[in-house]
């Protein structure tokens, strides 16, 4: 008897064995090193590129990733309906990555055969992918401003990175408003990104010689603030720099406001949404009750232009678009972000379809040539070069105002600090 | 194969034989990223099987797992990334200092029992995440850190690397899919003959009831404190690969939602059971991956991302199983082998393997039952 089950055992197992010889190498990556037009996620036939794009549009950052996402597909709506690039389409394969690291990487794996470049959203996401992309060389746009990716050539990062960006609105604050003995302090996330925002802060503090009266952090989940607010209070801080995600911003400066400490709050980038003034981030929606501090205290280093902003030149298009292709979108600066990401890759596929090669190699060489980009003012001129440097380094820095659309109105001219060269 | 085999009665060993063969292939059939998520589903199920030790089989409520696996995951940039050793050093190492660890906690468990159990497991989590968040040295701090590629010898597990053998080629993911799955052979092997040991009955009786077991004998603190050791050198081992495959990762990531995962992946599957925590890590860790490939939850039909579909049904699974069979899958499988239509082909295949003397005994058995 025994036998009889060895045998069925064996039989199971030599099917195994032609199943593994039979199906060949159904797991190894294509990597095409052809040139010409075509290459991985380049479809010749039908004049199609597809663009890769992992967004976290729900988990912990969906409310920063979904109007991410909605200024690429937007962009790219309007781009396919106004005829392409050169006669060429592009196609957006968009996948959820609910903000883990896991996800990202499964389902980067996922794409990866078919796609020509990557939009790659947030640090620890792209940090998973980071190793394959540099070994699949593509070009990847992350959404998010670490310094780190300034030094990798295959990343494509748009913005002025956490640090720099610092560095600048304590320029402003010390050199510009003349206040050489500012007390200042930070109140930092206890993460990358915080981190980072420090780095420009320290960089600043060695060359302004500031006050810096107090430092304060916060780990990710937190949700009290009164300890790092009333440690700014005591250090009696007039400027505190504020590294954090929007719902720690918000409670910092409710906190204060409760406290009857109201500093001049400097939001990083990320700190900010308009949710934070309204229900819902337009205008005309039920003000939250932390409107008024906000805009008597708060400025914002800005991710991307004022929402309607008439100076930049790019804006008028993209209102238009977001209005046929996304009329509900509130005014929202990652929407700006989004699509002002995918000029740049529309600028780059571009001259990689002029230049004749549209293989990874081709579009990661274009991307190294390109120079400078114009961003229709959207966001500050990208720059990719052959040596690693930031894609920007102007800063613009804004006031909370609830008279205008998306709440901000600039302070100054985007500019550059003394310290940022060094960064 | 027929050592292990052996004291399984024929069906359970086909099906056995069956489940492996059908591993054993599955990467030729996926595509990249099916594969990828077998890949991360097979790693978090050498996890699985050690917390069922002891949550399973010794009684032992622990939300302290992912604690165990960042364990393991900085022993491997540590060894691996830092001091470059290879991944047979840092592979078992990953494993022994993590069960150093759980021997160290594990005298906790002899004052407390369940929910306090529990509770003081969540404190471990969070006393872990707050020395890996500090002491930047190892961790990289909240930043995170790169963590090391398998390696052997001179060959590495390194993106773009292949391996041909016989006209096959396995590229990186198949390779790490390959090496957990034997380890996760390796891992089921030991469990298997552990359940059937000395230590395992004791285990097994000090989960009925604590008492009951050491008045018969069983020495509750070693007991114990075995449970936690096997349970958490499979977490290291599972955390060190899991890093290692992903390449890069940060302290947030080994937090309280990675080790009820792990808890809700055994009571899907089965708890106590030797298959059931394979079975659920297949559910709760490939669910989500899964859910977002089918065409009819696409966000515009729904309104819902897979991510948020994928979360409505792994709480719906969880209450649906502690509601109905709290033995899970398992628990369904074996309820449907004891289907009335079923019972006289078994009957049968008793009477084949064991003999005919067996069947009349267990009629007689139940002559006296009634």
């Amino acid at each position: 008897m025994r036998t009889h089950g060895h045998r069925n055992v064996l039989a199971l197992l030599t099917l195994a064995l032609i199943a593994l010889a039979g199906c060949g190498t159904g797991s190894s990556n294509s990597s095409s090193s052809g040139k010409g037009l075509s290459g991985p996620g380049i479809d010749a036939k039908t004049k199609t590129i597809t663009i890769g794009v992992l967004a976290a549009l729900s988990g912990p950052a969906a409310a920063i990733g979904q109007p991410w996402d909605v200024g690429v597909t937007t962009f790219w709506k309007a781009q396919n309906a106004r005829g392409g690039i050169d006669g060429w389409k592009v196609r957006l394969q968009t996948q959820d990555d609910q903000y883990q690291p896991q996800m990202h990487v499964e389902e980067y794996q996922r794409m990866v055969g078919g796609i020509a470049m990557l939009d790659s959203f947030g640090s620890p996401t792209t940090l998973a992918i980071k190793q394959q992309v540099d070994q699949q060389k593509i070009v990847t746009f992350p959404l998010s401003w670490d310094s780190l990716w300034t030094k990798d050539p295959v990343l494509a990062p748009i913005g002025t990175p956490y640090a720099i960006d610092t560095a600048n609105a304590i320029d402003y604050v010390v050199n510009r408003l003349g206040d050489k003995h500012a007390r200042v302090g930070i109140i930092y996330q206890n993460d990358a990104y915080g981190q980072d925002s420090l780095r420009g802060y320290e960089a600043a503090l060695r060359a302004y010689h500031f006050n810096d009266v107090a430092r304060a952090t916060y780990n990710v989940g937190d949700t009290d603030m009164t300890s790092q607010v009333q440690k700014m209070k005591n250090a009696g801080a007039q400027y505190v720099i504020v590294a954090a995600l929007p719902t720690n911003a918000g409670s910092i400066v409710g906190t204060g406001a409760s406290l009857g400490y109201n500093p001049r709050w400097i939001f990083q980038g990320p700190a900010w949404l308009a949710q934070l003034m309204t229900a819902d981030g337009t205008q005309h929606a039920k003000p939250t009750p932390i409107e008024g501090a906000l805009a008597k205290t708060t400025w914002v280093m800005q991710l991307a232009t004022s929402w309607g902003d008439p100076k930049a030149p790019g804006m008028a298009q993209m209102m238009r678009d977001v209005a046929r292709y996304a009329p509900q979108q509130a005014p929202n600066q990652y929407v700006i972000v989004g699509y002002a990401q995918s000029i740049a890759a529309a600028a780059i596929l571009k001259k990689a379809i002029e230049s004749g090669d549209l293989s990874r190699q081709g579009i990661l060489n274009t991307k190294l040539s390109m120079g400078t980009i114009d961003l229709g003012g959207l966001v500050s001129p990208a720059q990719y070069t052959r040596t690693p440097q930031p894609s920007t380094r102007l800063t613009r820095l804004a006031t909370v105002d609830p008279a205008v659309p998306g709440f901000l109105k600039p302070l100054a001219a985007p500019f550059e600090g003394s310290v940022s060269q060094g960064l | 194969m027929s050592l292990r085999l052996r004291g399984l009665t024929r069906p359970r060993r086909v099906t056995w034989a069956a489940a492996w063969a059908l591993s054993l292939a599955l990467p030729f059939w996926l595509s990249a990223g099916g594969l990828t998520t077998a890949t991360f589903v097979v790693i978090a199920a050498i996890g699985a099987v050690g917390l069922n030790v002891l949550t399973g089989m010794t009684g032992q409520i622990s939300i302290g797992h992912a604690f165990f696996l960042a364990v393991g995951a900085t022993v491997a940039a540590v060894l691996g990334a830092d001091h470059g050793l290879s991944a047979v050093v840092w592979l078992p190492a990953a494993g022994v200092v993590a069960a150093l660890f759980g021997v160290l906690v594990g005298p906790i468990a002899l004052r407390l029992s369940g929910l306090y159990l529990a509770v003081v497991t969540i404190g471990l989590v969070l006393v872990g995440q707050h020395v890996l968040l500090n002491v930047t040295a190892f961790s990289g701090g909240p930043a995170g850190r790169t963590f090391p590629p398998v390696t052997v010898g001179g060959f590495d597990f390194a993106p773009g690397q292949q391996l041909a053998i016989a006209g096959l080629v396995i590229d990186r993911d198949g390779l790490y899919y390959f090496l957990s799955l034997a380890i996760l052979a390796l891992a089921l092997l030991f469990v298997r003959n552990l359940m059937h040991s000395r230590t395992g009955r004791g285990m097994r009786a000090v989960a009925q009831r604590e008492l009951v077991a050491s008045l018969m004998g069983v020495r509750i603190a070693s007991t114990k404190v075995v449970a936690f050791a096997v349970s958490s050198f499979l977490g290291g081992v599972c955390g060190a690969l899991y890093a290692s495959y992903l390449s890069y990762a940060q302290p947030a990531q080994c937090d309280l939602q990675l080790s009820i995962q792990f808890l809700a992946a055994i009571i899907i599957g089965g708890m106590g059971t030797l298959a059931g925590p394979v079975i659920g890590t297949a559910i709760v860790f490939g669910a989500p991956s899964l859910l977002a490939q089918l065409p009819f939850v696409s966000q515009q039909s729904t309104g819902l991302t897979s991510g948020e579909l994928a979360a409505i049904l792994y709480g719906t699974l969880i209450v649906v199983f502690l509601v109905l069979e709290p033995r899970g899958v398992v628990g369904i499988w074996g309820r449907l082998q004891r289907r009335p239509n079923l019972v006289r082909r078994r009957q049968r295949v008793d009477a084949e393997t064991v003999g005919s003397a067996v069947p009349a005994l267990d009629s007689k058995e139940e002559e006296m039952k009634v």
